[in-house]
């Protein structure tokens, strides 16, 4: 399918026909069933440490925010890991600040090899690396990597990224190549919805996508598209998108990408995450925590990344799933 | 009759028509100049055959036109091997060297073996020929073609003469959308809406034999055939609306955003 | 003396060349390609290439193909 220019993804983005959306919803979903079936992969993100270099305004982990910091010793990580497989997860996604210091390479490689005791898949969503170093997580054991490039405008980029080594935008945007050339055979890309100028931000996502598909067409990609939303219920959100646009959103990167997955976070509440997954979404977490560790003993007053807005266990989650027909996946037949 | 504003690039050529006939099974060699002509096919397909030396016949390429490139394929080759003699072969007469590659081991489905192709292009190109491989289409195979140097891919869209169209139109697309050189449809083109279909799915070219060398009338449909190409072409260039999703209505997924 | 032409024994002359052989028995010569015991011979060299008893000669030219 040819990618749409700036313009065409700006007249969707702003027709305000409800029958034109709905026919776009109508097509993603036929889109989805042909070529995922009703097949919903599940996962639990487990954030590890919140320990960071970086300042992302929008973010509230970032450095300058005075929130109390921490890195799970391994003992507590085994601890967190082992509530969380007995729930019936096993695909793990382990998040980390921006602190190579804190949490270097060598460090998460531990973290994954505990991972591989309960998990079957492994996912990374840390600061980006060098090759090298995505190449001792992945011979940890590791099969995939998210990151978002966030906005791609690079006027924007500099406005919202202060300090610490995510103000380098191009070594964040190469870092999927590294990736890839690493052995990783997954790999979630998205930009933060509210953050930058919406079409154009979708445009160069499109563009990065299409890129990344046919230099590594060996990889499996995965599309996120996070909202921008509160912390601790302040907002942050320089612009939000709203819900008929992001449902444009969501439909349009399915139409255009019939095979890519698509990745709904707990950023999103419960009726919408099942509205989009009738829809076209592939991937969502249950059971998620957003504060470090928080599975073993849940606190109130500890510092989220972000307000988890679908607070379902994974049990209903996949009684939701089953109730609708939709086929809960924990395991992917296609990892060893 | 056009300027080229849409040239096709093959090989080190720059050509205007984007059909390729092949010149088998024709009937009457008179017929198969009059089409190369009508249709205007500035590319067409010849094999090489050993020379009945009894019997002074007419060569055939006393009936294709000046101007006209040639494409000698391996056709009787089974296996890499022969079709690299058989290139060597045709090098050496001296009518140039690009060369459709065309390995065929079974005389069931004459499908064509994707593997030895891909060993007779490796060798071949790093001698310096054109070389455009014949395959069932096979996005792995594709990509060691292009890798190996092809200058195009021609991929299969129903079996050879069964006039049965685009029988193979998905992986076809997923050639198009996915490898860097031109993707010529070859074999099993019947009609000339196969053939529009065919450019419509971005496809650089199409080459067709049977369907004019058997036709009533083969100059005239070459004609209706080159008509339809540059019609398929232009349907492409011009950026076709996404055809509508098909299907009963089902229930409506966009009125939770209004309530 | 015997030669194998195209897969059939063939009997010829003594002393026959290539160069011969073919514009006797080819129309157009230039459309001919001559490999002898399974290697290429240039046209340039076929007034030099003398038929021996028992060499496998090819002739192959252009015919109609898809």
């Amino acid at each position: 399918m040819p990618l749409l220019t700036i313009d065409q993804i700006s007249s969707i983005l702003e027709d305000p026909s409800r029958s034109r959306l709905e026919e776009l919803a109508q097509n993603a979903a036929q889109i989805t069933r042909q070529y995922f079936g009703r097949a919903i992969s599940l996962y639990t993100p487990l954030y590890v440490s919140n320990y960071c270099a970086s300042h992302c305004t929008y973010c509230g982990f970032h450095r300058n925010n005075k929130i109390p910091r921490v890195k799970l010793s391994l003992d507590e990580i085994n601890a967190e890991m082992k509530t969380i497989a007995a729930t019936g997860i096993r695909n793990i996604l382990l998040l980390t600040g921006e602190s190579p210091e804190i949490t270097p390479p060598s460090w998460l490689t531990d973290v994954i090899r505990l991972a591989k005791n309960y998990f079957q898949g492994i996912g990374l969503e840390v600061y980006p690396m060098d090759e090298k170093d995505y190449h001792l997580l992945h011979e940890a054991g590791a099969d995939s990597v998210t990151l978002f490039q966030e906005t791609y405008d690079p006027a924007r980029y500099a406005q919202v990224h202060l300090a610490g080594q995510k103000t380098n935008y191009d070594y964040r945007r190469t870092a999927p190549e590294r990736v890839a050339r690493a052995g990783f055979s997954r790999f979630s890309l998205g930009v933060l919805l509210g953050l930058g100028p919406l079409a154009s931000d979708l445009d160069a996502l499109y563009a990065h996508l299409r890129e990344l598909e046919k230099h590594f067409p060996g990889v499996e990609y995965t599309l996120c598209f996070p909202r921008l939303r509160t912390i601790n219920a302040q907002t942050l959100a320089p612009s939000t998108v709203d819900d008929v646009t992001f449902t444009k959103v969501l439909a349009l990167s399915r139409i255009l990408f019939p095979r890519v997955g698509i990745n709904l976070s707990t950023r999103e509440n419960a009726s919408f995450r099942n509205h989009a997954l009738s829809i076209c979404a592939t991937r969502i977490s249950a059971g998620a925590r957003t504060t470090v560790g928080g599975y073993q003993h849940h606190t109130e007053t500890e510092a989220p990344q972000f307000d988890v807005a679908d607070d379902r266990s994974v049990e209903d989650v996949v009684r939701y799933l089953k109730n609708n027909d939709f086929d809960p996946v924990f395991t992917d037949w296609r990892q060893s | 009759m056009t300027a080229i504003s849409d040239p096709f690039t093959l090989g080190n050529k720059t050509f205007h028509s984007r059909f390729l006939l092949g010149t088998g099974k024709f009937a009457s060699k008179g017929d198969l100049k009059a089409s190369i002509l009508a249709s205007d096919a500035k590319i067409v397909t010849v094999a090489l055959r050993r020379i009945d030396v009894d019997k002074n016949a007419e060569n055939i390429l006393e009936y294709i036109p000046e101007g006209v490139t040639l494409l000698t394929n391996t056709s009787g080759a089974r296996t890499a091997e022969e079709a690299v003699r058989i290139a060597r072969l045709a090098q050496a007469a001296g009518h140039g060297n690009w060369i459709k590659i065309e390995v065929i081991n079974d005389s069931k489905y004459l499908l064509p073996d994707n593997e030895e192709t891909v060993k007779a292009t490796q060798v071949l190109v790093k001698e310096g020929f054109v070389i455009l491989p014949y395959i069932t289409p096979d996005l792995y195979i594709a990509r060691r073609l292009v890798d190996a140097g092809a200058a195009a891919v021609m991929p299969l869209g129903s079996f050879i003469g069964s006039n049965q169209g685009l029988q193979t139109r998905a992986f076809i697309k997923t050639l198009v959308d996915e490898i860097s050189c031109p993707v010529i449809v070859d074999a099993g083109i019947g009609a000339p809406s196969h053939a529009c279909e065919a450019m419509e799915l971005g496809a650089a070219a199409v080459l067709v034999n049977t369907a004019v060398a058997i036709a009533d009338n083969p100059p005239l449909i070459a004609k209706a055939f080159a008509m339809a190409v540059r019609a398929g072409r232009s349907g492409y260039l011009s950026g076709l609306p996404a055809p509508k999703a098909s299907g009963a209505a089902s229930s409506p997924l966009t009125g939770f955003l209004f309530s | 003396m015997n030669i194998i032409l195209n897969g059939k024994h063939r009997v010829v002359p003594e002393k026959t060349t290539l160069q011969n052989f073919v514009e006797q028995t080819v129309k157009n010569p230039d459309l001919v390609v001559a490999e002898v015991n399974g290697a290429i011979v240039d046209r340039v060299r076929w007034e030099t290439t003398c038929f021996e008893e028992g060499m496998i000669i090819e002739l192959v030219t252009f015919v109609g193909g898809g």
